[in-house]
């Protein structure tokens, strides 16, 4: 598989704090790139540099050979970049629909397009509910249909476990498996159980920088990521 | 169905109102009446920023006066039939003039909206209102135009054969002008901008999300909310035949937010109720005493608490 994403010697800093710290990263097309690390990492900054929302101090993203470093958000996405977030940024006042329909006009898409894309997030059923009467487990679920409503190639997904319980986090990993193929993903967690159960490679990344990068297996068995994350299992 | 019911009878009570006021025995109140459907169509066009784009401007004023002013030195160029700057011919027409007005009071917004809208919060209330107070002050030293002054023309424009200087019938073209911007503005709440608009308003990082260049969405509302206070200032300089400065002061803002909040902003109606409820405060507590205004703050204070959501969200959802 040809590398869709590049990311090469990415550096960025706040303040006098490095959170990016030479990273380089390529991600193919249709696979599922899990990228782990413990909290402040920096793996949320580096997906906001990605999507152009952060602007980075050195290196560059490239999307399917096209540098991104001028592009702005808009025409990011419009080239096939998308994102979820961790805590779900959703429209409060619309209904579920209204919220891909808001997607769909962005790209100048006919709103007819929206229930497929909620289906996709298993959310067919709940369109017309108002979003401030969802669940936290449907608000990422919604979110996901957003973001595919943009028509990605490149889905960015921003800790989608977090705050789901066992059986939510089992019909996301679900929803994530049924994508597989259609779009390439970088998916930064925290439950293994999903990082494995969905990663056909995994990243690690430790204070802004790539410290192992491979596939499951050896990544789990890698002696300093077992060291810097997820630890050795003796206490 | 209630609020249908509810608007038709608001609808057919204006119509009726001229000949009401008449039996009454106090033709002034047409002319009361015309100015809260003018400052209301003003803070509907406000809310276009304010209650569908989330944009708390403090700058409308400038839109209103500078609508004011094209009327007024429109007309006052055709009464003596010199041109404006030498170039550009005055006109008497309604019409024409309100599209002037509508043109240049867009334009300030275009420019006042591409520089403001870079900033958010509380720094863009400090903007607008700092742009607003700029044009305030240059009509102030704009002697050949009246100055502090202001400036006065005999009559009003002219509507095809229509009888412009009978009150009632003002008042009928006023509430045309002001039935038209409504139908706009529920054009635009209902339109693929007006979803998008909806959508910046609650979580701009969301619609970034999705590929929504969301500083134009916000840009175009801004200018169609600065030529609709245009429109509103055309008209006001005709019921008057007068401009002067005050119009732009900021304290014209900040009634037109009242008037937002109170009759419930994000919706087609609300600021208009709220025009008719704070001018008809105003009228009637100033009848009673010269304080009028130590009763009216916090009249105004108790509404707002009592009626979240204003006026126009009483018993139900949006209208």
């Amino acid at each position: 598989m040809s590398a869709l994403l590049v990311i090469d010697d990415l550096t960025k800093n706040f303040g006098g704090l490095r959170v990016t710290d030479h990273v380089c990263l390529d991600l193919r097309a249709g696979e599922v790139h899990a990228l782990i690390g413990p909290n402040g990492a920096g793996k949320t900054t580096l997906i906001s540099q990605i999507m152009g929302e952060i602007t980075p101090e050195g290196g560059s993203i490239r999307l399917d050979g096209v540098d991104m470093g001028k592009l702005s958000q808009a025409q990011r996405v419009r080239r096939g970049l998308a994102r979820t977030f961790q805590v779900p940024q959703v429209l409060s006042d619309y209904t579920a629909r209204d919220n891909v329909v808001a997607a769909l006009y962005a790209r100048g898409a006919s709103p007819d397009e929206a229930m497929q894309h909620l289906a996709r997030a298993n959310m067919d059923g709940r369109a017309d509910v108002r979003v401030s009467d969802l669940s936290h487990g449907e608000r990422k679920q919604l979110e996901l249909a957003i973001a595919l409503a943009t028509r990605p190639r490149m889905l960015l997904l921003d800790e989608p476990m977090a705050g789901l319980g066992p059986v939510e986090s089992a019909q996301m990993i679900a929803i994530l498996q049924g994508l597989r193929g259609d779009m390439a993903m970088l998916l930064v967690e925290h439950d293994m159980k999903a990082v494995f159960a969905l990663a056909d490679r995994i990243s690690v990344l430790v204070y802004g920088a790539i410290i192992a990068s491979g596939a499951p297996d050896e990544i789990q068995n890698d002696p300093r990521v077992r060291e810097a994350y997820l630890g050795t299992g003796e206490d | 169905m209630r609020k249908l019911i509810a608007s038709a009878l608001g609808l057919a009570l204006l119509l009726a109102w001229p000949f009401i006021a008449e039996k009454m025995g106090a033709p002034a109140l047409i002319s009361l009446f015309t100015r809260m459907m003018i400052l209301g169509l003003a803070a509907s066009a406000l809310n276009i920023a304010l209650g569908f784009g989330g944009l708390v401007s403090l700058g409308h004023a400038a839109f209103y006066g500078i609508g004011a002013y094209a009327i007024g030195i429109s007309t006052t160029h055709a009464i003596s039939g010199l041109p404006f700057l030498g170039l550009l011919p005055g006109s008497d027409q309604l019409l024409v003039n309100v599209l002037v007005a509508m043109l240049v009071s867009g334009c300030a917004a275009a420019i006042i909206g591409a520089l403001a809208l870079r900033t958010s919060g509380i720094q863009f209330i400090m903007i607008t209102l700092a742009f607003a107070q700029m044009v305030f002050f240059l009509f102030l030293a704009l002697k050949a135009y009246g100055g502090d002054d202001g400036l006065t023309f005999r009559r009003r424009n002219v509507l095809f054969d229509l009888n412009m200087r009978d009150d009632a019938t003002f008042f009928y073209v006023t509430l045309g002008f002001l039935l038209v911007w409504l139908a706009v503005c529920a054009r635009v709440l209902h339109s693929r901008f007006g979803l998008l608009l909806g959508g910046i308003r609650q979580n701009e990082r969301r619609m970034q999300a999705v590929g929504v260049n969301t500083f134009r969405v916000k840009w175009i509302a801004f200018i169609i909310s600065g030529m609709g206070a245009g429109l509103a200032g055309a008209l006001m300089a005709n019921l008057g035949r007068f401009v002067s400065p005050d119009l732009m002061h900021w304290t014209t803002s900040g009634e037109l937010l009242i008037m937002c909040v109170l009759g419930g902003s994000g919706t087609i109606v609300g600021p208009v109720l709220g025009a008719f409820a704070l001018m008809g405060l105003e009228a009637t507590l100033n009848t009673w005493t010269e304080h009028w205004q130590a009763i009216l703050g916090p009249l105004l204070v108790l509404m707002v608490l009592a009626f979240k959501g204003g006026l126009a969200r009483i018993g139900g959802d949006k209208p």
